[in-house]
């Protein structure tokens, strides 16, 4: 499948078929059309940038400059470094990074696991009642999460789980995007290579592992990436079952320390910009994986 | 399985397929399953968390519909927000999809810029918007002083506060449904323009009777998906006006909210989960009738 991202890689050949498509018409449209749709381009990309920039900007300013009248974009001082400290003193960000880390781990390498092994062992075994269990997890996989969120909170309750980390890793390491996905990457794999992996002596755990999950690398890294993205981001569910000041992850953290701390605005935004980096970072070092999951998923982003 | 009977190896080989299912099934069940299906029960209940739930019905049905006039109104809110959202972002989108897929200089760069904001969470988005929306010291303040004016009350009046959250989602989504179109977009052959070439089509042509034809799998893809979002909004919502002011941007998720975890009427907001459900279902099946008998 050709994406957006990958297009700039693929499109050579196709570039020049582009170029002769367009040509009548770039000339036609003239060198102010361009201008016109490269400025509305730009205002666009403010318009994009503007809160982000904004952050930036609040987040290294004094105190006393967030609530000045006059738009001031560049700090009159840069203390992005002292907010960020005084940010850390005010709340225990250590801690809810920490937080953070441990349920983001964990989901991610548990969820990558386990749907690989189920994707597995739909793509590639037969079972009796095999479709009939691959139907039920696709009929589970659009089912909005406000119809759950009652049963499933009810649920962890039960278990005693409430103000536990573990009510954030448990139930979500599995979904049934994931097993879907990385089932339809396993049906990719020759048949022939695991049966010359069986032929070899291997066991069927040993297959799994040096054959099945090495072909599959790009969609388990694919997977990993959306779940490491949207369980660091998640809100909702954490807000639901953990309560607990020296539990709260990274978003609970930002959102707890908004409520308390309005009007530290420059402590606030550097606080939300370290809260942010770590997704950042991974959207950046894998922006083409990431926009390719995009297009072939729903996921959110 | 269970016949009695010698075991080819092909048998163990799929005895070991079968538990590597096991795992991702048991907690799909516990997770998932069980918890529609319960919902649907709790639906039928009252039930405050302590106790045992009391079967009452229909009940929590009827006082949705005839006693609670939050629940219809909730209904008319988040319907606004999804109208007021959606046709402007599909629009725009598309819009810059048509423009990326192109060759022009810098897309890279531009694409990546219109992107970003997807991938800042709503926690994030929601405090920046906040500092924007500020009216003392955010950008509308500083704006409107352009103007002469003091900073309006957008998150403290109800006339704008569902508009601003429009905005701050506008913004924060409309780059996944432009990489999603892109995705579409570069799904179509060049085959189909080449012959156009052929037969001396002009572009406003090639768009109508190519482009947006066999773009129709991924429009359909990105109205499903995108309703169905803006039917779930709550973080900023949540964080940023909690509803108010006097119940301007309580969305059916932000009314479930209150009624499961602040007034712990679980069979109550179970009911409203499950409308909720119904009205998915809906909207979805019918823009999937609607568009295939287009196509077809």
């Amino acid at each position: 499948m050709s994406t957006a991202v990958s297009a700039d890689r693929d499109s050579e050949p196709a570039a020049n078929a582009v170029d002769r498509q367009e040509k009548p018409a770039a000339s036609g449209r003239g060198i102010l059309g361009k201008a016109a749709l490269y400025a509305v381009l730009l205002l666009g990309s403010a318009i994009m940038l503007l809160p982000l920039i904004w952050m930036v900007s609040t987040a290294s300013k004094p105190i006393e400059e967030t609530i000045i009248p006059e738009f001031r974009l560049i700090p009159g001082e840069f203390l992005l470094p002292e907010n960020l400290v005084k940010a850390f003193q005010r709340v225990p960000m250590i801690l809810y990074f920490r937080n953070s880390v441990i349920v983001t781990a964990a989901v991610t390498a548990g969820r990558v696991l386990l749907c690989a092994l189920a994707g597995y062992s739909f793509a590639k075994f037969t079972y009796r009642g095999r479709d009939l269990l691959f139907a039920l997890v696709l009929s589970t996989m659009m089912i909005p999460f406000y119809v759950v969120v009652i049963p499933l909170y009810i649920v962890v309750y039960q278990l005693g789980w409430l103000n536990n980390l573990i009510a954030l890793i448990v139930p979500g390491l599995v979904t049934a995007f994931g097993v879907f996905l990385l089932r339809q990457f396993m049906m990719g794999v020759p048949s022939e290579l695991i049966d010359a992996a069986r032929i070899d002596g291997a066991s069927e755990p040993r297959t799994f592992l040096t054959i099945v999950l090495p072909l599959t690398k790009p969609a388990l890294v694919t997977l990993a990436i959306f779940t490491f993205m949207s369980t660091w981001d998640d809100y909702v569910w954490p807000l639901l079952v953990i309560t607990r000041q020296d539990l709260l992850t990274v978003p609970l953290g930002l959102a707890a320390f908004t409520q308390e701390y309005i009007t530290y605005y420059n402590e606030l935004m550097a606080a939300a910009l370290i809260g942010m980096a770590p997704t950042f970072l991974v959207f950046l070092i894998f922006q083409r994986e990431f926009v390719e999951g995009v297009s072939l998923s729903g996921i959110k982003g | 399985m269970l016949r009695v009977r010698r075991r080819s190896p092909v048998f163990y080989q799929n005895v070991w397929g079968f538990a590597f299912a096991v795992p991702a099934l048991l907690l799909l069940i516990v997770f998932s399953v069980y918890p529609v299906l319960n919902a649907l029960y709790i639906g039928f209940t009252s039930w405050s968390l302590s106790g045992t739930p009391e079967f009452i019905g229909l009940d929590n049905y009827i006082t949705m519909f005839v006693r609670d006039p939050e629940f219809l109104r909730s209904l008319r809110t988040t319907a606004i927000y999804a109208v007021g959202l959606n046709p402007i972002m599909w629009a725009i989108a598309l819009a810059l999809a048509l423009l990326f897929n192109q060759e022009m200089r810098m897309r890279g760069v531009f694409r990546t810029i219109f992107f970003t904001p997807v991938v800042v969470s709503w926690v994030v988005a929601s405090m920046v918007w906040y500092l924007i929306f500020h009216r003392s010291f955010g950008l509308n303040a500083h704006i409107m002083r352009f103007f002469g004016q003091p900073g309006i009350k957008l998150l403290e009046d109800s006339q704008y506060a569902l508009l601003a959250i429009i905005v701050l989602s506008l913004w924060k989504s409309m780059g996944y449904y432009m990489v999603l179109f892109l995705a579409g977009l570069q799904n179509i052959s060049r085959v189909f323009y080449e012959a156009a070439d052929v037969d001396g089509a002009n572009s406003w042509q090639r768009f109508w009777h190519i482009t947006l034809p066999l773009l129709m799998p991924a429009t359909l893809f990105v109205m499903v998906i995108s309703i169905i979002n803006s039917f779930q909004v709550f973080t900023p919502i949540y964080l940023l006006t909690r509803g108010g002011p006097h119940g301007a941007t309580r969305v059916l998720p932000m009314l479930i909210y209150e009624n499961a975890f602040l007034f712990l009427k679980m069979g109550y907001a179970s009911a409203m989960a499950m409308i909720l459900f119904v009205i998915l279902m809906a909207l979805t099946l019918l823009q999937l009738r609607v568009f295939r008998s287009d196509v077809g």
